[in-house]
């Protein structure tokens, strides 16, 4: 609970604990308006017991004190809900900054995997869900403890076994409460395990909707559907009935005090052990502390699902950045691979000690089948992800002056490199603001001149780009990406091969815009299509995370092997 | 805003009571129960009272106290606290059955209603927009059932029932606890009724969308700003939206909480304000200690409804909540389905025509949100096409993207209904067929291939249930699906989505399936992909099988269909620009000659090809 609790605050306990110290004061406050409530009460049931009258003077004093004292929680309560408000938003809005701060840093291979849904349901939903524990659920959390815990034990020296009578339920209640949580995980398990099901039969149903439709199949998948849905419901009343003695005698063991105290108190009363006027204050007492305790165990509870807030936020502090901060850019744009390993997840690895030495201004394709880890190489050399093991450097190899990447700023690094992948994001904004990002100060002629050579014949440099550029098609979206590039005019270019799915308008135009901008520069490439590549200087072949052969074109079709065997299948002569 | 708040209310819980459908008796039978069991819960606070208003009255009167009657009231106090246990717990039992019992109908609405949809629906709305519709807001709606309605209705009963009693005891005292009560929620919610504050509440939803939208395009941004060197200026944007949604926070908190605390102070010491009163009434009258009792039997209530005043506040979150549950709901039922034909005929042959055909994008539609890319969807206008393809002969389709291509085959397969004009099938309008006639006439063979859960060879067999292995195996080998099948086995389980299998390895099945199912009318979509590239061949001769025999319309990509194609039309902005034979189109057409040297070219095509010439 503690950790839910840093999570929740972003560390800034110290300060945290201070406002919520001064709220529960208040909240202690309110609650102790009722001794008021008791000494009137008493004043006025004395005499007819036995005890004195009280003076009207005396009893009208009392109930100016009484609002006297409603004035002055008020004014004290307005500065600490207000610290408290102050101390709520100023967390939320730094640790927001701070989440986007660490965002900005992270591997572009992990960003570029990222749901940015993920990130704005954690910048909206989920700090959201801190501000309002940190504003109202901790807050109350801690007091209707504190007020809990004083009535408990003022009761206790007023009258010792009524007292424990009254609360006697509450450790009871506790107790099931904890069984509760402990079986509620086994028991969950089948109706969590029916929900991912029912779930999943939902979106194959919607996804697949058109093929079901159109082979004719509604009934049977509907069926499938449908079983699946009522798994889900009786596994759903099975957990809830279960669970529902257990639920329910915590529920009561709240109210059963109550009755436990009228039932002790009546007996002591009888055998007079206890006066009217004491049962009658403990009565009161304790009966309005049932209200606090409640907000207690509501408070509890709701603090589980929001500290799952402060863990989702967690998770992606803790996604490592990128190390490397050297400034200085190698002399030479030589890429070597150097015993370079690599997996996405444990045990899985993609590349395995792989060695590959690319000369500046060459072109490399890399090229084999689906899976053999052809875009993870590019990726490693692009900077997406850093190598579990070997090292990727930069430099000159004739002169052996190469530098480990891994040792430079990412974001310095990325002065060498430009990159046209299958998907490319556009902002919204004008054409020029998307082209210019390549270069600060270019000059509207540079954009133009980049804007023909992209064959960017489709737009001007103020024409409007819609969110994500979705009022261009792919292939001109493309277009715009590759002028940008251009702008650049980076030394290495990475192109992932970007004709396919287009209609053969935008391919035609592609392929001239890609031809521009490679001219002359160090090119490595994922290819799919070999007759596309086969004038490259190098053809790279991959299977199952390593290199299998190397060469030109001519040298890999005259040997026997894998790339022979490709070629074949791509339907090549 | 309270006003507009239960208006609100109305619309939304008769909404939900609608839906409930028949288990609405049970769902009220434990609303019931529910406040019954709050009724009885006040009963251990009433013996109290009773008990010690029997002291005093045997004080005052001289007698010894009736102990039985003082042991009774403690009976009752004990039972009443187990009684009303059972009431509740037969409550949740019985809301719970009646909740997940109607999200389950509901569900399955939901599902019926989505099949009569035109299929266009389902490429205008993203699939995690429906799931979430169907699986999540559905869930929040069982939440509500089972749990808030017995919540609401106990918090609502106890507090009626507490305010009656008073009313009943002494109508002057209980009249000033409900207007210190109902004094204290205009207090709490007045502020909602203040223009100026319902700007600013406006202002604060506002910003807080903003914090949405800045941080999903910061997030979608970063890996292009860092490619380029300059992630610190997204962040700006972002930053600034953060820091606007904090200073519209803190003045709405402020606001708020001088009203919130005046309500607190008053709800918890509601229940002083008779004093003053009984402090008069008694002193002009001392020896009555029947006020007194009276001011007792006030005190001791109060604490059975504190919790329920304090509560009233989650009721209006609560209803918010659900009424953006039943709105998403409400917008899949409002989705007008496919009409559907009186009296269904069946096509006299396999014929194609488009008769003057117009359609474009109704806005009953829902935008695409999705962000899915083929511009072709977005404004794309069909605008007076006509054309024949006799059966068993070939048309392509070619035009730029977004040019209405794709348009036509949706049409042919009734994934929209046409404007006006009529798409034929044997000379008949595909209005007059019945779904499943039209379905059986058709293989449609599209870029995206969907592989259910199950085995490769129910993949295959799909909707033709009586095929045997036999004629699976035959289909796959048409679809030169041997090799899969060799690796894989024709019973090997098939994950949702099918990822175990390659780009390639999928469409091939699909084609297997469409082979299986020999409808005589084929419509394909030839985008082809760069994943099955390396099944290119393969997949080549796989869509040349398919293609025997049946009446084709396709939307051409391939120079071979092109020019094998009985009849080519050239389509731009919705209309055809020129149509024939590839052979009289390169004499007749300017543009086609230009669009074939694209072709020839994009095909050429070599990377590196100049600096190798150099």
């Amino acid at each position: 609970m503690i950790q839910s609790i840093r999570n929740l605050t972003g560390n800034r306990t110290g300060k945290f604990f201070r406002s919520v110290f001064a709220t529960s004061l208040c909240d202690l406050a309110n609650f102790g308006g009722i001794i008021f409530i008791c000494w009137l009460l008493y004043l006025l049931l004395n005499p007819y017991l036995g005890g004195e009258r009280a003076q009207t003077l005396h009893l009208v004093l009392i109930c100016c004190g009484c609002v006297a004292y409603m004035v002055v929680c008020f004014y004290a309560s307005i500065p600490a809900y207000n610290a408290n408000f102050v101390s709520t938003y100023n967390n939320s809005t730094r640790g927001r900054l701070k989440l986007a701060e660490h965002i900005r840093k992270l591997s572009l291979g992990f960003l570029s995997n990222l749901n940015p849904a993920r990130v704005s349901h954690s910048m909206m939903k989920d700090f959201s869900n801190l501000e309002n524990a940190n504003s109202h659920i901790i807050p109350q959390l801690f007091s209707s403890l504190i007020i809990t815990v004083t009535v408990f034990i003022g009761l206790l020296f007023y009258n010792a076994p009524l007292a424990i009578s009254f609360f006697c339920c509450i450790p009871v209640a506790l107790a099931v409460l904890c069984i509760v949580r402990f079986m509620g995980v086994r028991l969950s398990r089948n109706q969590m395990a029916a929900s991912v099901e029912a779930s999943s039969r939902l979106t194959e149903y919607i996804t697949g909707i058109t093929t079901i439709k159109t082979n004719n199949m509604s009934g049977s998948r509907f069926e499938r559907l449908e079983q699946s849905l009522n798994r889900l419901r009786s596994e759903s009343i099975r957990l809830e009935v279960t669970l529902m003695p257990f639920a329910l005698t915590t529920m009561s063991c709240v109210g059963a005090g109550i009755g436990i105290m009228v039932m002790f108190g009546q007996y002591k009363l009888i055998h007079q052990e206890i006066s009217v006027m004491e049962f009658l204050m403990l009565m009161i007492v304790a009966s309005r502390s049932i209200a606090p305790f409640i907000a207690f165990s509501l408070n509890f509870m709701m603090l589980q699902y929001f500290s799952e807030s402060g863990r989702n936020i967690g998770r992606l502090m803790s996604e490592r950045p990128l190390p490397g901060t050297a400034t200085e850019l190698p002399d030479g744009n030589d890429l070597v691979l150097r015993n370079v390993s690599f997996s996405y997840e444990p045990g899985k690895k993609i590349l395995d000690d792989v060695n590959l030495e690319i000369k500046s201004g060459s072109v490399v394709a890399v090229v084999g089948p689906s899976g053999s880890g052809k875009s993870t190489l590019v990726k490693l050399l692009a900077r997406f992800y850093d190598p579990d093991s070997g090292s990727v450097l930069m430099g000159n190899i004739a002169e052996g002056r190469l530098t480990d990447i891994s040792t430079i700023d990412p974001e310095k690094l990325m002065h060498r490199y430009a990159m046209v992948f299958q998907e490319s994001y556009l902002f919204r904004g004008s054409v020029a603001d998307n082209v210019i990002l390549g270069k600060k100060d270019a000059t509207s002629d540079d954009v133009r001149t980049v804007l023909k050579k992209a064959m960017v014949d489709f737009a001007g440099p103020d024409d409007t780009v819609a969110e994500e550029g979705r009022n261009f098609s792919g292939g001109e979206r493309q277009r715009i990406c590759i002028a940008r590039c251009m702008l650049k005019d980076a030394p290495i270019v990475f192109l992932d091969e970007i004709t396919s799915s287009l209609d053969v308008y935008n391919e035609f135009a592609v392929q001239k815009a890609v031809d521009e901008l490679t001219r002359g520069k160090t090119v490595v490439m994922i290819a799919h299509r070999l007759k596309n590549i086969m004038h490259s200087d190098m053809i790279v072949v991959m299977d199952k995370g390593r290199i299998v052969d190397i060469g030109t074109h001519d040298e890999l079709i005259s040997r026997d092997g894998l790339y022979r065997k490709l070629w074949h299948q791509g339907g090549n002569d | 805003m309270v006003i507009r708040l239960k208006s609100l209310g109305k619309k939304g819980i008769s909404r939900l009571l609608e839906i409930s459908g028949e288990k609405k008796r049970i769902l009220i039978f434990s609303v019931f129960l529910a406040a019954v069991s709050t009724i009885i819960q006040i009963i251990p606070y009433i013996a109290s009272y009773k008990i010690i208003s029997l002291y005093i009255d045997s004080f005052q009167n001289s007698v010894p106290v009736d102990t039985d009657a003082v042991f009774s009231w403690g009976i009752t106090a004990v039972v009443s606290v187990l009684v009303s246990m059972l009431f509740n717990g037969g409550s949740f039992v019985l809301s719970h059955f009646a909740a997940f019992r109607i999200i389950f109908n509901l569900r399955l609405r939901l599902a019926k209603h989505l099949a009569t949809l035109p299929l266009g629906y389902f490429t205008r709305v993203s699939t995690g927009e429906i799931h979430k519709s169907i699986h999540d807001n559905v869930d929040l709606i069982e939440l509500f059932i089972s749990h808030k309605i017995p919540d609401l209705v106990m918090t609502l009963s106890g507090a009626v029932v507490v305010f009656g009693l008073y009313i009943y005891a002494d109508w002057r005292l209980g009249l000033i606890c409900i207007l210190v009560y109902v004094i204290s929620l205009l207090i709490q919610f007045r502020i909602y009724g203040d223009d100026g504050v319902k700007e600013e509440i406006k202002g604060y939803f506002r910003a807080l969308e903003d914090i949405n939208a800045t941080s999903m395009e910061f997030a979608r941004g970063i890996p292009v700003l860092k490619m380029f060197s300059m992630s610190a200026r997204s962040f700006a944007s972002l930053k600034k939206s953060v820091l606007a949604y904090r200073n519209f926070a803190l003045r709405f908190a402020r606001r708020g909480s001088r009203d919130f605390i005046i309500f607190t102070i008053l709800v918890n010491f509601f229940i002083f304000f008779i004093y003053p009163v009984v402090i008069f009434i008694n002193a002009s009258n001392p020896d009555d200690y029947g006020i007194v009792l009276t001011a007792l039997f006030f005190t001791v209530l109060s604490n059975a409804i504190l919790p329920s005043l304090m509560n009233i506040m989650s009721i209006s979150n609560v209803i918010m909540t659900i009424n953006e549950g039943v709105e998403r709901i409400d917008a899949i039922f409002a989705v007008k389905p496919l009409p559907v034909p009186a009296n269904p005929e069946k096509p006299r042959n396999y014929a194609v025509e488009f008769d003057n055909v117009f359609f474009s994008y109704h806005d009953d539609l829902p935008d695409n949100g999705s962000g899915e890319k083929n511009t072709e969807r977005r404004h794309c206008v069909v605008n007076g096409v006509s054309f024949r393809v006799e059966q068993g002969k070939s048309l392509a389709v070619i035009g730029r993207s977004g040019s209405g291509k794709s348009s036509i085959l949706s049409l042919v397969a009734r994934f929209y209904d046409a404007d006006s004009g009529s798409v034929k099938i044997g000379g008949m309008d595909v209005r007059n067929m019945s779904e499943s006639c039209l379905m059986d006439s058709l293989s449609i063979v599209l870029q995206k291939t969907f592989m259910f859960e199950g085995t490769i060879r129910e993949n295959i067999v799909a909707g033709r249930s009586g095929a045997t292995d036999e004629e699976v195996l035959n289909a796959a080998r048409l679809a030169r699906c041997d090799d899969i099948i060799a690796k894989y086995g024709l019973d090997y389980y098939l994950g949702g989505g099918g990822n175990n299998l390659s780009g390639g390895e999928k469409q091939r099945i699909n084609i297997a399936r469409a082979i299986l199912k020999n409808a005589p009318i084929l419509l394909l979509d030839e985008v082809s992909s760069a994943l099955d590239a390396e099944n290119e061949l393969l997949l080549n001769q796989a869509l040349t099988e398919l293609k025997k025999n049946k009446t084709i319309i396709m939307v051409a990509h391939k120079l071979n269909s092109v020019i094998d194609a009985d009849e080519i039309i050239m389509i731009d902005d919705g209309r055809i620009l020129a149509r024939g034979t590839h052979e009289s189109l390169l004499r007749d057409s300017e543009a086609y000659r230009n669009l074939w040297d694209m072709y020839v070219s994009a095909d050429k095509w070599r990377f590196n090809a100049g600096e190798r010439e150099q």
